[in-house]
């Protein structure tokens, strides 16, 4: 099968006083169609500059991304931004609301920026099917600040797979929350891949949320450092988390 | 102590753009006051330099009344007034000139084609005055009707001939002889021309040149040439001297009368007493007293209007400024919130965290000050010229006026620190924790919030009063003011301004929230048939403007106070030129004016209505009166032809027929509302009338909205009847045409053609109307110009908001990149968000300033007919200024935004 997306050769250098940081020195990788992609690694070991590079938030200073076949980081920034819109989904450790619009219209807002208007009515089911796989049908016309922050990271996630996207990129997404929520969001990040066939690239430092992944790339220093396969949680309902914890080393 | 106030200074270096921004600000407004105070005072200089030099040693000057002269008894009385030092008698009348080659006028050949037929021409064959006395038909000379002469050389056009006594008139008066001799008093056949007039027509010592006076046309030679300073700059310099003896000639005077006499008072006596000996003596005959100082101030008048109008323009001006400053200022300590409570945790007073903002704001007034004093001798130096076109007033003296300079300098520092006390109080309130607490997404987008508006609100009004305030005190500290009556006048006119502004700031505050969503509707709307490319944007930029009204609130003030500016002066303007031209309209419905220098035999409309194309010709005669011994205006005409043009509008006593059957019966006046309000008239009283020829007692038929215009305001409407009967006027100074088709443009230049041949001009009412409103157009085109300014400096303030907006906005921006906003989608957003600002402004601005026209307008009309409108074209105006500057201030802040570093962006929040 073809790879949904390819990093070749990646490399990130910004320049912090009269120095340079390396963040990333290189790093190729593919991830397959539905699969459900971990990086892990210390602070400053590159995995959060990694997924902007993959989601084409951000340029690297060499080699290419290339996200269906297409090579989005030669690409003006016009396009890339609509290929950003149309094929990708992200999920940010702030939860990155914006705190004007309510649930339904943060979920929303893809579409709007899209130039669809609100009331269209697909426009409408996928917003709805979204918050429904988040379980907050419910509470859509609530603003952010009037949502418990798990319900907020939640409505992140609906927003980010509104729109069917390609893949899902998540950054740290239970950073900000307690344990017991930190489970429960990646609980629907797991869902939409199991349930969905989404694919997922998840950046986490936590061995708990990466335990979640199907595939683990382990980073330091802007390289891969190891790469371990967990397989699919459901293929192996009798390997207990705990088990894969344990293949992570924890 | 000094730390805080040092890191207030520091503060202007880290946002160098918004700090040269504000300083912009500052220095626009202090640039106009110093600009209009400059040019207050040259007027005032200019004028009183300019009555100077008319005056010479003269202290005084006897006037005879209207077309009256003074007697030689009155005269002789003059002159032995005691502590009277030196007098000298003068005849100063207008005339019109034609060059002469040498032969007498009429007789050169080529003429026979325009020469008009008749008798007429006859007369005017023989340049003397026999003839001329004849044809006014035993009238009483001094109002009588001169003879007309057909003209067969070039036309000099009109002129003032002063006629004097030589020596009498050096003693009192400087000449300075450009070239040939000093006129002599046995010289009967000299003139002496002033230089403008003699160098624009020509003229040279030995030219001939003709005059017309009452006594028919005389031929002189030029002897001398003055100089254009001392007397000769009077009436622009169309002047000819000759000896009195001479004058009194042409214009058939009697033998020893003046028309006025100057004189130099024993200053041991003083002016007042001798003004006073003089009233005592003179009650023979109705004169006017005049002095140096009263033409002075007369002179000065029409320029200080001005003044007060530029300058009450410019003090709006500096207030918008300081909003700009309050605003500016707001943000900073917004921004700053955690330093400021890390300040207060390490250890700094309220009072220094006070000191720090003040020192911020006084470093940013200085500097604003500084360079307004820069940009305000530049522009004085434009408008000192512009403002002595636009008056027709003397103006000059230099640019830099120190009361001026230190004036500007203190308003704007002044007006800075009071803007900045709000901030200020604002900062002084910051907790030391605000400093442990991390930024935290909950906390509000920090603009203006609840507290800060009461502390704002106060800003804004101490500084409206004292701008306000020092502007009118600043203005009456010139000297001279028109309009203001004293510093009691001064103060309540300040003060009611300020309230003014006070409540246009509050209510554009209360308005701002529901007037932006109504804005963002209308840009919805607009944008809906765009919608699929613009729909995201709009909805951004109403979520955004919607979100927190009041952080833009100040800047929308602001821009609202700027075009309410604008609309209002528009409107003004507008509304006394609709109120001019529906003036002229309804007292000269004509469609030309044959006008006459001096009064003319009512037999030449005969000769205008021979003129092919011409349906009527109704001749009206304009001429001074005295009412219960004041100076006024009246006009004698045919009751029936004036009334047969549709001329006059009673507003009271009954029907306008009516009105016009009382004239045409005799002893019966129609009173002008002007004269009635300025007399206490009322239908049917009576109303004395009083000329140097006689005088008569008319009952009030009737009260007319306006009448024609003359010397001293409207005049008094009299049947020609009773004004030969009983004042001794005859003739017609104007000829009001009526053509058969009033689009023939043929007819003017045929009218034009018999009028000039006997010194008459031609001019289309409309013109007049025309002529009014060009003027207005010049004098309203300059406030507009400095209301302008106003918005630009509002535009500044829109800026700075645009820029505080897209910086506290990273964060969510940088969220609408990941998700797929396009660079271009957010330019767009933030250029429709400062659209729908701009829109918002403009529909207050228009609102408040077509309010503010309106009451304008109804308290400077005394008398009914102004029309009051909505300024259509300034509001249309307004609109696309506010959003089109708006959007303009935007494009840097869209740019910046469209440029947002989107992993940075994420990482801020």
């Amino acid at each position: 099968m073809r790879p949904i997306l390819e990093a070749r050769d990646l490399t990130k250098t910004y320049r912090a006083g009269d120095g340079e940081v390396r963040a990333l020195q290189g790093i190729s990788l593919a991830v397959e169609p539905g699969e459900f992609v971990a990086f892990m690694g210390p602070s400053g070991s590159g995995k959060t500059t990694l997924l902007q590079l993959l989601g084409g938030l951000d340029r690297p200073t060499s080699g290419e991304v290339v996200l269906e076949g297409v090579t989005i980081s030669s690409m003006h920034d016009d396009e890339a931004t609509r290929l950003r819109r149309d094929k990708t989904g992200f999920v940010f450790q702030a939860f990155n609301l914006v705190p004007l619009l309510s649930a339904r219209e943060n979920v929303a807002l893809p579409f709007l920026l899209a130039g669809s208007g609100p009331g269209d009515p697909d426009v409408r089911a996928r917003v709805d099917d979204a918050l429904r796989l988040v379980d907050l049908d419910a509470k859509a016309d609530r603003r952010p600040s009037e949502l418990a922050f798990g319900e907020q990271q939640r409505v992140a996630i609906a927003r980010a797979i509104a729109g069917r996207p390609a893949i899902l990129f998540a950054d740290e997404p239970t950073g900000n929350l307690d344990y017991a929520t930190g489970i429960e969001i990646l609980e629907y990040l797991y869902r939409s891949c199991a349930e969905r066939g989404q694919t997922v690239v998840l950046v986490t430092h936590d061995a708990q949320a990466g335990a979640y992944a199907d595939r683990v790339l382990f980073l330091r220093d802007g390289r891969v450092l190891e790469e371990i396969g967990l397989g699919r949680r459901s293929e192996h309902p009798a390997r207990p988390l705990i088990e894969r914890l344990a293949l992570l080393g924890q | 102590m000094l730390g805080p106030a040092w890191l207030g200074l520091r503060t202007l270096r880290r946002r160098p753009l918004r700090t040269a921004l504000t300083v912009a600000g500052i220095a626009i407004g202090v640039a106009l006051v110093f600009a209009a105070l400059s040019v207050d005072a040259a007027a005032s200089s200019g004028a009183a330099g300019y009555a100077a030099q008319l005056d010479g040693r003269a202290d005084l000057a006897v006037q005879a009344f209207g077309e009256g002269t003074l007697s030689q008894a009155t005269v002789a009385t003059i002159d032995a007034t005691s502590g009277v030092l030196a007098t000298s008698p003068q005849v100063r009348r207008p005339s019109f000139a034609w060059a002469s080659p040498g032969a007498g006028p009429g007789s050169s050949p080529g003429t026979g084609a325009t020469a008009p037929a008749g008798s007429l021409a006859g007369i005017g064959s023989v340049g003397s005055s026999g003839l001329g006395a004849a044809a006014a038909g035993g009238a009483p000379a001094a109002s009588g009707a001169a003879a007309l002469a057909p003209v067969a050389t070039r036309s000099l056009g009109a002129v003032t001939v002063v006629g004097v006594d030589p020596n009498a008139y050096r003693a009192l008066h400087d000449e300075s002889l450009a070239s040939g001799q000093a006129l002599s008093s046995s010289d009967g056949a000299g003139v002496v021309l002033a230089e403008p007039w003699a160098g624009a027509h020509g003229l040279a010592v030995g030219s001939r040149i003709a005059l017309m006076g009452g006594g028919g046309e005389r031929t002189y030679v030029v002897r001398g040439i003055l100089a254009a300073s001392g007397p000769a700059l009077a009436d622009g310099g169309d002047l000819a001297w000759m000896t009195i003896a001479s004058a009194r000639a042409l214009f058939a005077l009697p033998a020893g009368s003046a028309d006025l006499v100057e004189l130099r008072v024993d200053p041991a006596v003083g002016v007042p007493a001798v003004e006073s000996r003089l009233e005592a003596r003179l009650s023979t005959q109705p004169y006017l007293l005049s002095t140096s100082a009263d033409e002075a101030a007369a002179l000065a008048g029409a320029s200080s209007s001005l003044g007060t109008g530029l300058l009450l323009v410019a003090a709006v001006v500096l207030f918008v400024g300081a909003l700009l400053v309050s605003d500016a200022l707001a943000m900073s300590v917004t921004e700053r919130t955690r330093e400021v409570g890390l300040l207060r945790a390490a250890g700094a007073t309220r009072r220094q965290v006070h000191a720090m903002v003040l020192a911020e704001a006084l470093g940013l007034g200085a500097a604003g000050s500084v360079l307004g004093l820069v940009v305000g001798a530049l522009v004085a130096a434009v408008l000192v010229p512009v403002v002595g076109s636009v008056t027709g007033a003397p103006v000059s003296g230099t640019p830099i006026d120190p009361g001026s300079l230190a004036v500007a300098v203190l308003l704007g520092l002044l007006v800075t620190v009071v803007a900045a006390l709000g901030p200020a109080w604002r900062a002084g309130r910051v907790a030391p924790v605000e400093a442990l607490r991390a930024p935290t997404r909950s906390a509000p987008p920090a603009g203006l919030d609840r507290s800060a508006v009461g502390g704002a609100a106060a800003s804004v009004a101490g500084t409206a009063v004292l701008v306000l305030g020092g502007a009118v005190t600043a203005s009456s500290a010139q000297g001279g003011i028109a309009g203001t009556a004293g510093p009691l006048g001064a103060l309540v006119e300040a003060v009611a301004a300020a309230l003014a502004i006070l409540v246009l700031v509050v209510a554009a505050g209360l308005v701002a929230p529901p007037v932006l969503r109504l804005s963002g509707a209308i840009v919805g709307a607009v944008a809906t048939p765009l919608r699929r490319s613009l729909g995201a944007e709009v909805r951004i930029a109403r979520r955004s403007v919607a979100h927190d009204p009041w952080r833009v609130s100040v800047a929308f003030t602001a821009l609202a106070t700027g075009l309410a500016l604008f609309v209002a002066l528009s409107g003004v303007a507008d509304g006394m030129r609709r109120a001019g031209e529906a003036w002229i309209a309804d007292v000269a419905p004509a469609d030309y004016a044959v006008v006459a220098v001096s009064p003319v035999p009512d037999s030449f409309g005969t000769e205008l209505s021979a003129v092919p194309g011409v349906r009527s010709v109704t001749p009206v005669r304009l001429f001074d009166v005295a009412i219960a011994g004041r100076r006024a205006s009246a006009v004698a005409v045919d009751p029936g032809a004036y009334g047969g043009l549709g001329a006059l509008t009673v507003v009271g006593g009954g029907s306008r027929t009516a009105a016009l059957a009382s004239l045409q019966a005799g002893g019966a006046a129609l009173v002008p509302q002007a004269i009635a309000d300025r007399f206490g008239l009322r239908v049917g009283d009576s109303l004395g009338l009083r000329t140097a020829s006689g005088s008569v007692t008319l009952r009030v038929a009737a009260i007319v909205a306006h009448s024609l215009p003359g010397a001293s305001g409207e005049s008094v409407v009299v049947s020609q009847s009773d004004a030969a009967r009983s004042l001794g006027i005859t003739g017609a100074s104007m000829f009001l045409v009526r053509a058969d088709n009033p689009a023939d443009a043929a007819l003017g230049t045929a009218l034009s053609r018999v009028a000039g041949q006997y010194a008459l001009s031609v001019v289309r009412p409309a013109a007049i109307g025309g002529a009014v409103g060009g003027a207005l157009d010049r004098t309203f085109g300059l406030l507009d110009v400095l209301a302008l300014a106003g918005v630009v400096v509002a535009a500044l303030s829109m800026l700075d908001v645009l820029l505080m907006d897209v910086r506290q906005r990273v964060g969510e921006l940088g969220l609408l990149r990941a998700a797929g906003l396009t660079r271009a989608q957010a330019w767009r957003a933030v250029v429709v968000e400062a659209g729908i600002l701009g829109l918002a402004s403009a529909l207050v601005g228009s609102v408040a300033g077509t309010a503010g026209s309106a009451l304008v307008l109804a308290a400077g009309s005394g008398a009914p007919g102004f029309a009051l409108g909505v300024p259509w074209p300034a509001i249309g105006l307004a609109l696309v200024l506010g959003i089109a500057g708006t959007v303009i201030a935007a494009t840097y802040p869209a740019r910046l935004a469209a440029r947002i570093d989107i992993p940075r962006a994420l990482r801020a929040e």
